[in-house]
């Protein structure tokens, strides 16, 4: 199976700090990985420089073979944690938005799942709860057919029961063959969907294994995380 | 792409700009209404005193207003077009706008034509909106229409002597001109968006701050450059002390066709400062 992120001795300082330590990292197409590690352990500068947001200070990032640019943003699909939409536009423009720059842009299933939560594309999302307007996000980043989802921390801050409805969404829309990478520190809410998992802390990949490893040594992956991260 | 950008872009601008555009007009027109209503001698002599004089005092303060928001129409039009810049590539906004599939001259070309194309409409509106309120004064329509005789009877009499002057025609003057008035537009502009990207390095926390003082920086390295590009041209071009000093059409068209080829290099230079930053050194919070 091929990898469609590959990372080679990358590493990410910011002046002297140091997010990223020289990390190597593939993943494969098809799968969805859980990037799990504390908060301030590297997990969303990894997704800034898969999603060409910043470059490596050194060592190497590909997505597809291709270094972050204009052609592997056409096959990444990014959540970041914020609110990176304009508030002030009704829901429709910000469809009409996605479906104008990207080709795998699905308009009819975004108004599709709208519909199924009942919230009124037009209007702007400002009217909609802090709730509705982070499931509006992640309905426009999941209304596309890409190779390679790049969600940060899609479930941190939400109540359990839009936790559920997130991790359906995310699970029965993406590709067979896309590879979904979560970034969370939630670990036991994210693990029923998992296929592989990666750890991190301080920059360092500490572990990436598949779920049914640890399934097989009868562990969990949350168990596996709170002994590896014992304070 | 670019197409789409731009077209996005002119939008979200217009939502901004188009109601308060709509507002000077409309301010505008108020203004002249009152003033025909208070110049009405029928109007003076059938009603109450006491309600000519609020309308008088309606119509003073409706002027006032109109001065604002005439002022506040070019400043809101500049602020707008930086706000914009900052706004959809350096907040959470450029979480969408930098992850899009195009390049980053694209992001800053879609900018800078819709800069150009709202401040033409600001212009257009400034204009429409000074003719509603001051057309119908007879003197200012003759002073318009005398300034054009004027211009007309200079360019019959002196055609020649100009075109000898200046060494080219007219027609070509006056485009050098509008090219050269374009040129200090896109420069400035790109002089503001630079100084965003750039104040975003100096300063994460005051943001405005950084952005001014990267401004006054730019502003300074432009002084640099044009006191460097002087220096130069004196070395280069020919005679240049003697055209400088003794024909004045001469040293005209040297010093339009001179700035015009500075803005257009300085400009160039700040357009590809705007793409390094936000290809290198993009760090959004």
């Amino acid at each position: 199976m091929a990898n469609i992120l590959e990372c080679k001795h990358l590493k990410k300082q910011y002046g002297s700090f140091t997010a990223l330590k020289s990390i190597n990292l593939e993943l494969p197409e098809g799968k969805v990985i859980g990037l799990l590690g504390p908060n301030g352990s590297g997990k969303t500068t990894l997704i800034k420089l898969a999603s060409g947001l910043l470059l490596p200070t050194a060592g190497e990032i590909t997505i597809a073979g291709n270094k972050p640019g204009v052609e592997t943003k056409k096959l990444v699909a990014y959540l970041p944690e914020r609110n990176y939409l304009d508030l002030s536009k009704k829901i429709t423009k910000h469809v009409d938005f996605m479906s104008d720059f990207y080709k795998d842009f699905n308009a009819e299933r975004a108004y599709e799942m709208l519909d199924r939560l009942d919230i009124d594309p037009k209007r702007p999302l400002k009217d909609l709860s802090k709730g509705n307007r982070e499931k509006v996000q992640l309905i426009l980043v999941m209304s596309r057919d890409a190779k390679l989802y790049l969600l940060d921390e899609p479930i941190g801050g939400v109540d359990p029961a839009a936790r559920d409805y997130i991790l359906e969404t995310i699970i029965d829309n993406h590709p067979a063959d896309s590879t979904v990478l979560i970034s969370t520190h939630l670990i036991a809410d994210v693990e029923p969907v998992l296929d592989e998992f990666v750890f991190i802390r301080e920059g360092e990949i500490l572990k990436h294994a598949s779920v049914d490893e640890v399934k097989a040594e009868g562990n969990t992956v949350d168990g596996l995380f709170r002994e590896v991260f014992r304070c | 792409m670019l197409g789409k950008l731009t077209k996005h872009e002119f939008f979200s601008v217009g939502r901004i700009a188009a109601p308060t555009y709509l507002a000077v007009l409309v301010i505008a027109a108020i203004g002249r209404f009152l003033t025909w209503l208070t110049s009405r001698q029928y109007l003076i002599d059938n009603v109450p005193a006491t309600f000519v004089k609020i309308i008088k005092t309606l119509s003073s303060l409706i002027t006032t207003i109109y001065v604002i928001a005439f002022i506040a129409l070019i400043i809101m039009t500049i602020f707008l077009m930086v706000y914009r810049f900052y706004k959809n590539f350096f907040t959470d906004e450029g979480y969408l706008m930098n992850t899009l599939p195009v390049r980053p001259a694209s992001l800053v070309t879609s900018k800078l034509f819709n800069s150009w194309i709202w401040i033409f409409f600001s212009l257009i509106i400034a204009f429409g909106s000074l003719y509603i309120t001051l057309g119908h004064y007879d003197q200012l329509v003759d002073l318009v229409e005398k300034l054009s005789d004027t211009v007309k009877e200079v360019l019959d009499r002196e055609g020649d002597f100009l075109r000898d002057e200046l060494g080219v025609p007219i027609w070509v003057f006056v485009v050098e001109l509008v090219l050269l008035v374009f040129s200090y537009v896109t420069r400035y502009i790109l002089t503001w968006y630079s100084s965003v990207g750039f104040g975003m390095l100096l300063s994460k926390k005051h943001k405005a701050l950084g952005t001014i003082m990267a401004y006054i920086i730019l502003e300074i390295v432009g002084y640099i450059l044009v006191g460097i590009y002087l220096a130069v041209a004196a070395k280069v071009i020919p005679n240049y002390y003697d055209i400088i000093n003794t024909s004045g059409g001469k040293a005209l068209q040297l010093v339009v066709l001179g700035s015009l080829a500075l803005n257009t290099i300085l400009s160039g230079l700040l357009f590809w400062f705007d793409c390094f930053i936000m290809k290198h050194r993009l760090n959004i919070d």
